[in-house]
């Protein structure tokens, strides 16, 4: 098998797909160079990509349940959340040292909660990050799809499963730091957050968590596992009539996306330098689900590529003209709904054809 | 409870397979050694006070052709949906062979052990080619942990050039399920459940929105399966009836009229008031 087949199909592609990644996880290190240099990023950009770089894995993550399998999931941004948070709390315990985060010591609390033992250590910080939203995704998906619960009633539920974890988070005995999250990191591994090498490190492992996910997925996605979960969002009755246990097809694939939103969530907050009960707003997750529709759905490469352009269009709006982003995002799901039914990918498609 | 145990794993695979667990050794595949293939006794279905199914029994002796006609409303797909497990009888049992108790086992258990069923709309998946339909059928073993690896066993190609050979769609194996025609749908899904070497086939209403010319070729596909297989036909159309079959069952208001060659039942006073009319 030749390397560029692990990116695309079609060579011209892989090759395009490759130099992406390639200036995605070298960039990162240009934020290191002295900053008297001509080509030193700054700490604004460095971040940028690496948050948007984040955004994307979710919607990699989303593509694998809603562009194959068909499940729309309007909840996503819940274990996106729940993988910021569970890394936000060692984050939180790096900064208290010793004694208890911050937002505790104003409840006058005097010791840990239960959930929180354990969590100064990085390992088994990161161990819930795949954990939490791994377990509650399965505890879900297996109820839901256990009771065939299918299409837009589907897609309710999660979006009310986000909504109700929101209000869940907000109050302050939850012991999540209520609505103001989790704030002022100072130390990853004893190691300063806000250091040049940190930054640079934070946005190229995101880099290349995100070539993996895509590497990976793009190649289960090949197996047979990627064309029963086509199957299933085709005619899932035929399939069960032929003897495969849908079920478990489903609840495995919403199991690894919503570990992998979550894994993105941990890469986010070190370097959004907060998480907030706002990242589960019912909006957010909507959102993730336009990404994927702009980008092309089915595809892997639509959705990284549409979560990049809508956000970086998204960035730009929100400073320059604050007052009417929200207009251009409902004019841009309109515009895609209607004339790019298949994304970015499937308008660049149109055009490769017709060059022919 | 039970049920949540299956579906979590714990429980047996072959949850209807009579014998397991008590030391008696596990048959391989349905057991027709009686020369019957399936026995429903005293099946009825309720749904509320209506009965869709009433007290029905019904025989399906091994390498028969059983046609079953009948109103709509008499219970046909209600008879089909117990035998494939969608619809759990109220009263009554449901065997396949001697040893799977059909009243007990989910769909999937069902067509593992060697049941395969057409619907009356045809169901394909158009987005596929006819090759990758045909091999989504194809493997024996359908479990996620299975589907990670992709290797076609010697024994899935031999079931596929037989399958393509018998539908008669080997110039199309690279077309789209969804540029086929409906007739060729039609037996693209046969295909699949040749796929899965299934001992009996159920097809309901094969024929239906068919030309003259693909009826045709259906009986002729119907005659040639009725070689290796069991096969249970539910049809409306009475000359494709005539031509492939043998004995008729007539189903009406959930129970059965008649049953006999389809000139005897056209002749039963009870069938032409019934469902034939004068």
């Amino acid at each position: 098998m030749k390397i560029t087949s692990l990116l695309s199909d079609k060579p011209y592609s892989a090759i395009a797909i490759a130099v992406c990644f390639a200036v995605m996880l070298i960039l990162p290190w240009f934020h290191v160079l002295p900053q008297d240099s001509a080509l030193h990023l700054s700490a604004y950009w460095v971040t940028l990509i690496g948050k948007i770089m984040c955004l994307a894995l979710v919607a990699l993550a989303l593509d694998l349940v809603w562009g194959y399998a068909g499940i729309l999931s309007l909840g996503h941004g819940l274990y996106f959340a729940l993988g910021g948070y569970a890394f936000g709390m060692y984050l939180m315990r790096e900064s208290a040292g010793e004694q208890l985060p911050d937002f505790m010591r104003f409840l006058s609390w005097t010791e840990l909660p239960w959930y929180w033992v354990g969590t100064q250590h990085f390992l088994w910080a990161l161990a819930l990050v795949i954990l939490v939203p791994g377990v509650i995704a399965f505890i879900f998906g297996f109820f839901a799809f256990r009771s065939k619960i299918k299409g837009v009633y589907f897609s309710i539920i999660t979006q009310a499963m986000t909504f109700a974890a929101a209000l869940l988070f907000f109050r302050n005995e939850t012991g999540f730091g209520g609505n103001n999250g989790f704030t002022g990191f100072k130390t990853i591994i004893g190691m300063d957050i806000t250091s040049a090498s940190m930054r640079a490190t934070l946005c190229f492992l995101t880099a290349l968590v995100l070539l993996l996910s895509f590497i990976g997925l793009r190649s289960l996605m090949n197996k047979p596992y990627g064309r029963v979960l086509g199957a299933i969002r085709d005619s899932e009755n035929r399939l069960q009539y032929l003897g495969y246990r849908t079920l478990w097809y489903k609840l495995s694939a919403w199991v690894l996306s919503a570990v992998i939103a979550g894994v993105a969530g941990a890469l986010y907050v070190p370097q959004a330098g907060i998480i907030n009960p706002s990242e589960m707003n019912p909006v957010n997750s909507i959102e993730m689900a336009v990404w994927v529709a702009a980008g092309g759905r089915g595809t892997l490469i639509g959705p990284i590529l549409g979560a990049g352009l809508i956000n970086g269009v998204k960035t730009y709006f929100t400073v320059a003209y604050p007052e009417i982003w929200l207009l251009i995002l409902g004019a841009l799901f309109i515009v895609v709904t209607i004339f790019l039914p298949k994304g970015v990918i499937g308008l660049l498609e149109r055009f490769k054809k017709e060059d022919h | 409870m039970s049920e949540l145990l299956s579906d979590l794993g714990l429980n047996s695979q072959h949850g209807g397979q009579i014998g397991e667990g008590y030391g008696r050794p596990k048959a391989e595949g349905a057991d027709f050694s009686h020369g019957i293939a399936l026995y429903l006794e005293k099946v009825s279905v309720w749904f509320d006070s209506f009965r869709a199914l009433n007290d029905l029994s019904l025989y399906i002796e091994e390498g028969e052709l059983r046609c079953i006609i009948g109103p709509n409303g008499a219970g046909k797909t209600t008879l089909m949906d117990v035998i494939t497990g969608k619809t759990r009888p109220t009263e009554g049992t449901a065997f396949f062979g001697q040893n799977y108790d059909l009243t007990k086992m989910s769909t999937e258990q069902i067509a593992e052990a060697g049941i395969g069923r057409k619907f009356q709309k045809p169901t394909v998946f158009e987005n596929f080619t006819v090759m990758e339909n045909l091999l989504l059928a194809a493997p024996k073993d359908k479990t996620v942990k299975k589907s990670f690896f992709s290797k076609l066993s010697s024994d899935a190609q031999l079931a596929l050039d037989e399958s393509l050979q018998q539908i008669r769609l080997q110039e199309f194996i690279q077309k789209p399920a969804g540029l086929l025609s409906h007739g060729q749908k039609q037996w693209l899904e046969i295909g699949m459940l040749l796929m899965q070497r299934p001992k009996l086939i159920l097809l309901d209403e094969p024929v239906a929105g068919m030309t003259d010319a693909e009826t045709e070729r259906t009986a002729e596909l119907c005659l040639e399966l009725k070689k290796n297989h069991t096969l249970v036909v539910v049809e409306h159309d009475m000359s494709f009836i005539d031509t492939i079959s043998e004995k008729v069952t007539v189903l009406a208001q959930g129970a059965i009229l008649a049953e006999g060659t389809l000139a005897e039942v056209q002749a039963n006073d009870d069938v032409i008031e019934k469902y034939l009319g004068r």
